[in-house]
């Protein structure tokens, strides 16, 4: 075969290649920024921990029960008050949040019209987007008179109210995060429920709420994550005061909030009290991190299962 | 690069086609035992084939026969696609566009596409036009390059009062698909590569498209795939049948239509299925 | 099988359906607690916010209020004092002194600074009727001196010393009198006895005087002592002067004093230095994600690391943002360190929006670029980048309304600080959020005042910046 036209340069002119890689290269970057980051963080909670442990043993800082750092005649490093305190909280926001917050989700998916769901899903946004010290404030003046009304002994700061106000404020996430995998379940499944003469509560409880287990319990999880890393409505309502063994009604404190004390407080750097929020912190980045990851596995998880 | 002995089949294609008239005296694209797989699956297998020079090809075969992966393959657009492998050639000027020292960028720049869906960009009809020229580093009159494109694409009588008043989007369908055939034409490619161009649009916007296409042959090498047989023996001089990824028979468009040498060819163009 | 034949056991078809139907009732009824949380805070917050107004006029007019306690009997007994003397204020040309005790407001006896406003607040008139007693005791009974009482040994308290300018002189107390009684309280010591008439002149229903018992020469002498003064004072009651003296003052240890100049230029500065840094980062991760990745294990590994880094609590970042820039690499405490360590917390949140903003746009755009010859980066920059920046902007808008309410990881980053001067980039700073939990933290009265009209400035922020992002999604909404 004969050519009748000279071979095309097709190459790129120079620059070109260079350029582009250069800009894929600082893309790169920014992204890679997320892997930089995580490897910071665990190196130094891991250091800065090291710290820690030079002086006081895992043991007690995971079985003692007196937290009291700042303590200068005894010191006491037993981090139980604090690990049990966050539980708590995290425990009453559940029970707040999880029932309210699924059957919104049951609602705004399965009931709602979509002029009713134009009104409630606003609602639940601008509950999300209220920053926490306003939950805080809300908790320590507002709910906890109520809570006096009904349990006289309560005292002004206590675990109770603000349990109850984080659930509050995680109702929206559980919402949003229920109506993504209950909007996710096929509609063929529900066709096929409701034409089997099953009524609408029928349908949701044996078809619906079952195939979106896996999502709603990943969507639990996240909650439970974010409200044992909440901070500022434990800081302003719960007092921030180590007790054991905790109660509902007096004040406890959480692990962030141990955080927010040292922080707030008069040490110098340097001291040893701000190894203990490395302590603390690696504490707190563990457990958030696992929810987290198992969250993530099981939504991915769930998503195969219908994609 | 992976080379695959060719199989009976495609070897036999050759040959038919050096006998009905080939070789062509100016192929501008040719592929030499192309074959592709998305992944683990084979799209491709061992595609050869000869496309000549300001002619219309007309590509047919059922749906999912290969036709509009073998056209993305003269652009390089597969390199878009991830888990994508390629093996055998693709020539453009005899020169294998597959090659490491050649820049996809260049190769479209040469080798235009319009595509299934019209595709506008949400900008002004000017911009959209311009686009292509201001990338490629255009030095001269825009505007009037602009307007010889939109005229080329019998669109400019349409658009001229409103071209940066209104978006790309703005436009019916077929207006769209000629706005899209303008911006291809607006940076002077060798060879236009239509996907289907016309299966958005509705029967009146078709023939304006089949007009144009007609028009653009004494300037340009158009490649069309189509799903409609009459489209193919209205517009193409030459017809390739595709079947499963192969290249089941090539010529003149009569002869595929009028007295093809396969079998399945005859079947398919005959309707017994497809 | 015959249909007929089919018997079905268990529960009616009316009670599944009541069942049903009562669910579905359920499920609203949860919204409706939202609904009704929601309404219960805002209306909360306001009603809480609204002495702002009263507190404002007070202080502008000079009635900087403290509440004080007087120990007696075991019990404590509240009461009022000017602090925060202002020279030229109308309240100082009426004769009102700092640390005067106000004990009549409208011809009510007030113990707390609270009611004082709350008096303010609802009066019908802008002329403020003032009752006040001197804080200083040598203006009214001069200077007391312990001195035993020869008959019956029991300590007594005689005027040492009196001006003759001083209203006990004018009332006919002379040096020498054994100051005996206060209306029905005696006097039991020096501080005591001006106690004493703070008390005696909170228990009359109007200013007047009061009925004092000296004894001169071995005499009971009963003396009317006008120790409380009277004044009418000009105030200015208006919501728009109150809230721009709340805006534009900075903090202070008086709540009607107090406003948030430092807090919004703080915030105003974090939260711009924020979009700064975290919108080239956040959508070149993006755009490297959505436009460029390969699938492959690193790409895996960095989505799930945003995921995961998206879900670490704000105090984390703190401690990061703390002992990384501020302490390792020296930055200090400073605005700009806050802003960076802000940025780290909504990175995540900016990427995962950008990212979806960039799959709405269709492929099909892509190609066409490509098609006529642009490289990988003019589709991006030309393309996708531009019809995607609307959605990027509302995800960073909803980010950036996260960082404008974040308290937690500022207080790590020093933002816990007392400013009276408006923070600059390298300065210490204060946030609003932050301001609020200070306030919060403040045991006086009228603090809780200020921190929910701070919360008000708040919302109404975010309540903008979220319309501002409802907008954008409107306007430049593009279906393809």
């Amino acid at each position: 075969m004969k050519t009748t036209a000279p071979q095309p340069a097709l190459h790129a002119p120079p620059g070109r290649y260079l350029k582009e890689r250069l800009i894929q290269g600082v893309l790169f970057a920014c992204a890679f920024l997320a892997v930089v980051v995580t490897a910071i963080t665990i190196w130094l909670f891991i250091s800065g921990s090291g710290i820690f442990f030079t002086k006081v043993s895992l043991g007690e800082f995971l079985g003692g029960t007196r937290w009291a750092p700042i303590d200068v005649s005894t010191p006491s490093y037993g981090a139980l008050p604090l690990i049990l305190g966050t539980l708590i909280i995290t425990g009453i926001a559940l029970i707040v949040a999880l029932p309210i917050g699924l059957l919104s989700a049951i609602y705004l998916s399965e009931f709602a019209s979509q002029r009713v769901r134009k009104i409630a899903k606003p609602v639940l946004e601008i509950l999300a987007g209220i920053p926490t010290v306003v939950y805080g404030y809300f908790a320590l003046l507002f709910v906890t008179p109520l809570l006096r009304s009904i349990l006289p002994e309560i005292q002004f700061w206590n675990a109770l109210s603000a349990g109850i106000v984080l659930g509050i404020a995680i109702i929206p996430l559980v919402s949003s995060l229920s109506e993504d995998v209950i909007y996710a379940v096929p509609r063929e499944l529900r066709e096929g429920a409701y034409a089997l003469g099953a009524t609408r509560f029928e349908t949701i409880r044996h078809v619906v709420l079952p195939a979106a287990l896996s999502g709603i319990a990943a969507a639990s999880i996240l909650a439970m994550s974010r409200a044992i890393g909440e901070t500022m409505i434990v800081a302003i309502a719960a007092g921030r005061v180590p007790t054991w063994p905790p109660d509902l009604l007096k004040p406890l404190q959480t692990l962030t909030v141990h955080i927010v004390n040292v922080a707030t407080g008069d040490a110098e750097a340097g001291a040893f009290i701000w190894a203990t929020i490395f302590a603390i912190g690696a504490l707190l980045f563990a457990i958030t991190l696992l929810l987290n990851i198992f969250s993530y596995w099981i939504v991915r998880r769930f998503r195969e299962q219908y994609e | 690069m992976e080379t695959r002995a060719p199989t009976k089949r495609a070897l036999s294609v050759v040959q038919s086609s050096n006998t009905v008239g080939f070789p062509l005296q100016s192929p501008i694209l040719q592929t030499r035992q192309l074959s592709l797989w998305y992944g683990n699956q084979q799209a491709l297998d061992a595609v050869t084939l000869d496309i000549p020079k300001n002619k219309i090809t007309a590509i047919i075969g059922p749906s999912g026969c290969g036709k509009s992966t073998l056209i993305r393959c003269f652009n390089r657009m597969n390199d878009l696609v991830p888990g994508v492998r390629i093996a055998g050639e693709i020539l453009y000027h005899q020169k294998n566009i597959q090659s490491a020292d050649v820049d996809p960028v260049e190769v479209r720049r040469r080798i235009g596409m319009v595509f299934q869906k019209p595709n506008p960009f949400p900008k002004s009809i000017y911009e959209n036009v311009a686009f292509g020229l201001r990338i490629n580093g255009f030095q001269g009159k825009l505007d009037e390059h602009v307007e010889r494109a939109l005229q080329q694409a019998a669109l400019w009588d349409e658009v001229k009062d409103y071209l940066h008043k209104k978006s790309g989007l703005d436009l019916s369908g077929g207006q769209q698909q000629r706005l899209c055939i303008a911006r291809t034409l607006a940076i002077e490619p060798d060879v236009i590569l239509m996907d289907e161009p016309c299966s958005a649009l509705d029967p009146i916007a078709t023939a304006k498209i089949e007009d144009l296409m007609l028009a653009l042959k004494e300037n340009y090498t158009v490649v069309i795939v189509t799903h409609n047989m009459q489209q193919a023996a209205r517009v193409s001089d030459f017809t390739v049948f595709m079947y499963l990824g192969r290249l089941i028979e090539f010529g003149p468009t009569e002869k595929i239509f009028e007295n093809p040498d396969k079998k399945e060819t005859e079947d398919y163009i005959t309707g017994k299925f497809g | 099988m015959n249909a007929q034949t089919l018997h079905y056991k268990g529960r009616s078809l009316a009670w599944r359906k009541t069942t049903s139907a009562l669910f579905g009732s359920l499920t609203f009824s949860t919204i409706l607690v939202s609904l009704a949380l929601l309404l219960a805070l805002i209306v909360y917050i306001l009603i809480n916010a609204h002495p702002l107004m009263a507190m404002r006029a007070a202080s502008r007019a000079g009635l900087v209020l403290s509440t004080m306690v007087i120990q007696w009997d075991a019990k404590n007994l509240p009461y009022v004092i000017v602090t925060d003397f202002t020279p030229d204020s109308v309240a100082a040309r009426a004769g009102i002194n700092e640390f005067d005790a106000i004990i009549h407001i409208d011809s009510e006896a007030v113990y707390r600074s609270a009611q004082v406003w709350e008096i303010i607040a609802r009066l019908p008139q802008d002329i403020l009727p003032v009752g006040w007693v001197s804080g200083d005791p040598l203006k009214i009974f001069g200077e007391l001196l312990p001195q035993l009482d020869p008959h019956t040994g029991a300590m007594r308290f005689v005027i040492d010393y009196l001006p003759e300018e001083s209203l006990g002189f004018r009332a006919g107390l002379r040096v020498g009198d054994v100051l005996v009684q206060i209306e029905d309280i005696p006097v039991t010591g020096a501080r005591q006895a001006w106690e004493a008439l703070i008390v005696a002149a909170q228990k009359r229903a109007q200013p007047g005087p009061l009925a004092v018992q000296v004894e001169r020469d071995g005499e009971l002498l009963p003396i009317a002592l006008p120790a409380e003064k009277t004044a009418q004072i000009p105030i200015q009651r208006s919501w728009w002067r109150a809230a721009w003296d709340f805006l534009a003052s900075y903090d202070s240890n008086s709540p009607e004093k107090a406003g948030l100049a430092s807090a919004i230029v703080g915030s105003l500065y974090l939260v711009g230095l924020t979009a700064l840094f975290a919108l080239p980062l956040g959508v070149g991760a993006a755009i490297y994600l959505e436009e460029y990745a390969r699938r492959n294990a690193l790409t895996e590994l960095i989505q799930l690391l945003i995921a995961n880094l998206a879900g670490v609590p704000s105090v984390i970042y703190g401690i990061i943002g703390l002992e990384i820039l501020a302490r390792a690499l020296k930055m200090d405490r400073v605005l700009i360190t806050g802003a960076l360590t802000m940025t780290l917390l909504i990175l995540p949140m900016v990427i995962i929006a950008s990212r979806e903003a960039l799959r709405t746009i269709p492929d099909s755009i892509r190609h066409a670029a490509y098609s006529v010859g642009a490289t990988r980066w003019q589709v991006v920059r030309a393309h996708v980048l531009p019809y995607a920046l609307p959605g990027i902007l509302t995800g960073l808008i909803i980010a950036l309304s996260r960082a404008i309410g974040e308290a937690a990881l500022l207080i790590l980053l020093g933002a816990f600080q007392y400013l009276t001067f408006i923070p600059g980039l390298w300065n210490y700073f204060t946030v609003i959020p932050i301001q609020i939990f200070t306030w919060i933290g403040e045991a006086k009265d009228g603090f809780a005042t200020i921190a929910a009209a701070a919360i008000v400035v708040l919302l109404v922020v975010l309540l903008f910046m979220n319309a501002f992002a409802i907008f954008l999604r409107i306007r430049f909404q593009r279906r393809w």
